[in-house]
């Protein structure tokens, strides 16, 4: 039934520290080989070596520029699956092939009842849906629902490919409802949001936010002594750097 | 969004279809004449189009009969059921008017057809109106268009092609029908153009608002890929203006000079050419304007992908 279940047991989800991601596309990488291998159908490609190459990703990086007092700053941005707790993808599927589980609040396609309408697309306002051009079905992150619970791997592979790749250690993957858990940790103590909350989804996924290190207000000011920004007590790598200069 | 031309086709002649059995029910028992029958039959021929070339919309079209199972959740599923009911009680009508068989309860039949009618069209413009990440579609203002432009439709089509069916008493409702689907009509096109994303913005996209001003640096890819390509339709201010001016000119205007040519010079040929072309102009004007529900509608995906506003 693609009726959303009132509560669900466990909320696994992955937390995204966008403080710490480089944009450096592992994780896509590794989803597209994990996914196009594993669970459901293969992620199809359309012309890989042709002039107009396209394909199916469950995980994308974006990059977005801010700027503030002519301070710019360029954040990379995974955007994936957001395994709403009020998932309109869920709801719209005429078919039933669209769910979310009870038992772990994954949301998935059964891919053999999926009749490739599109309509769930539509209905994700963050876009993770995509439909595969070959087998005719949509496909989405399923969290890798393949590895997470797969007692075939070693267990510190029991997480999904995004997660266990990141070299930068930006991806965590656990149970948002578990108050106990490291993601529930992480989303405590540092500001995470929701993306599009206006949206109404009630998204699992959390993002958390670039730690504000130096204030833009104070770096645009003509006063400000870039020296002091080597002051010892700063700490981390610019006070090693005023000490290796002055031969400490 | 991807103006796609099954879909289009979908709500445009189902809409038809629809309209002209709603009329079928108003006016059908008032009526003892077999045109009746060929109305009915008609409107299954509209309506039957439109849900065939829905199929066409499918990537696993031989799991179409699953679309009937969530008509819990699903406003798509919901159309489905509706549709095949509506289209069921239509044709049962036209079985018992062609062999004149004596049941009671026709008056409810028919009572029944036009409101499966209407709730059919409503459903369909439902598939459209809950999609809150399509901000110009959500909105009451969507199923009355649609019901508008249906009722239009199907009134239009019988006062062109079945001037028996729709007596002289009920003509002047195509007046009333065709000034109210298009006022409704340019309201909604009002909206759009005010609404833009909604409450939606990169802002609320990405959350990053406390840094500044954010805009898309680089998108995922250098090509475009399914989500631009089904989300991303772009269609140019010039262009919308010019189709706009269009839709209404084939829709409204061009059908209010031959409503009063078709009065004016009363059963004459030039009367009787003005009564066949006010439907084709009608039905060309909801077409282009379908065409622009589509193309002119932006989805919150695309704020992660380009400027958007």
């Amino acid at each position: 039934m693609t009726s959303l279940p009132k509560t669900t047991e466990r909320k696994l989800g992955l937390v995204i520290d966008l403080d710490v991601c480089v944009g450096c596309h592992a994780c896509v990488t590794n989803c597209k080989a994990w996914n196009t291998s594993g669970y459901g159908a293969p992620l199809a490609d359309e012309s890989p070596y042709g002039n107009d190459p396209s394909g199916v990703w469950l995980n994308r990086i974006h990059s977005f520029e801010t700027e503030q007092n002519d301070m710019s700053a360029l954040v990379h941005f995974p955007k994936s699956c957001l395994h709403c707790d009020d998932a309109p993808c869920v709801t719209v599927c005429p078919t039933g092939a669209s769910y979310k589980r009870v038992s772990d609040g994954i949301v998935l396609v059964d891919e053999s009842k999926c009749m490739g309408c599109g309509l769930c697309a539509w209905a994700c306002p963050y876009g993770a849906r995509e439909m595969d051009p070959v087998a005719g079905v949509m496909k989405k992150c399923t969290l890798c629902v393949d590895r997470i619970y797969n007692e075939n791997l070693p267990e510190e592979d029991r997480e999904p490919a995004c997660v266990r790749t990141c070299p930068t250690n930006a991806r965590f993957f656990g149970d948002l409802s578990d108050p106990a858990s490291e993601v529930s940790q992480l989303v405590a103590n540092r500001e995470s949001v929701d993306l599009m909350p206006e949206q109404g989804t009630s998204p699992v996924n959390q993002y958390l936010l670039p730690i504000e290190r130096y204030g833009t207000d104070e770096l645009a000011s003509p006063d400000f002594n870039l020296a002091s920004l080597a002051n010892r007590k700063s700490g981390g790598i610019l006070s090693w750097v005023d000490n290796l200069l002055n031969g400490k | 969004m991807h103006p796609a031309i099954s879909i289009i086709v979908f709500s445009t002649f189902s809409g038809v279809g629809f309209g002209i059995g709603f009329w079928l029910g108003i006016l059908g028992n008032g009526n003892q004449s077999p045109i009746v029958v060929i109305t009915g039959l008609i409107a299954l021929v509209w309506a039957s189009v439109g849900l065939i070339s829905s199929v066409f919309h499918l990537r696993r079209p031989t799991r179409a009969i699953r679309a009937f199972s969530q008509w819990r959740s699903s406003w798509l599923s919901r159309e489905g059921i509706l549709a095949i009911l509506t289209l069921g009680c239509i044709f049962l009508y036209i079985v018992i008017r062609l062999f004149n068989i004596h049941v009671p309860g026709v008056l409810v039949l028919t009572l029944i057809i036009s409101l499966l009618s209407l709730a059919t069209v409503y459903a369909t413009a439902m598939i459209y109106t809950q999609l809150k990440a399509v901000p110009a579609w959500n909105t009451v203002l969507t199923p009355l268009v649609f019901i508008g432009f249906s009722l239009l439709g199907g009134g239009a089509f019988c006062f062109s092609f079945l001037p028996e069916f729709l007596s002289r008493e009920f003509e002047f409702i195509i007046l009333i029908l065709l000034v109210g689907g298009w006022v409704i009509w340019i309201l909604w096109s009002l909206r759009r153009d005010r609404i833009g994303m909604g409450t939606s913005s990169v802002e609320t996209a990405t959350q990053l608002g406390k840094l500044g001003t954010v805009k898309p640096f680089e998108p995922p890819h250098m090509g475009p890929n399914y989500l631009t390509r089904e989300m991303g339709y772009q269609l140019p201010k010039s262009k919308s203006t010019q189709l706009r001016g269009l839709a209404v000119a084939l829709g409204l205007i061009i059908p209010i000079i031959l409503y009063c040519i078709v009065f004016v010079y009363q059963d004459s040929g030039f009367a009787n050419v003005s009564r066949i072309l006010l439907f084709c102009f009608v039905f060309s004007g909801i077409f282009i304007s379908r065409w622009l529900f589509f193309a002119e509608s932006r989805h919150t995906t695309m704020l992660y992908y380009r400027n958007e506003h």
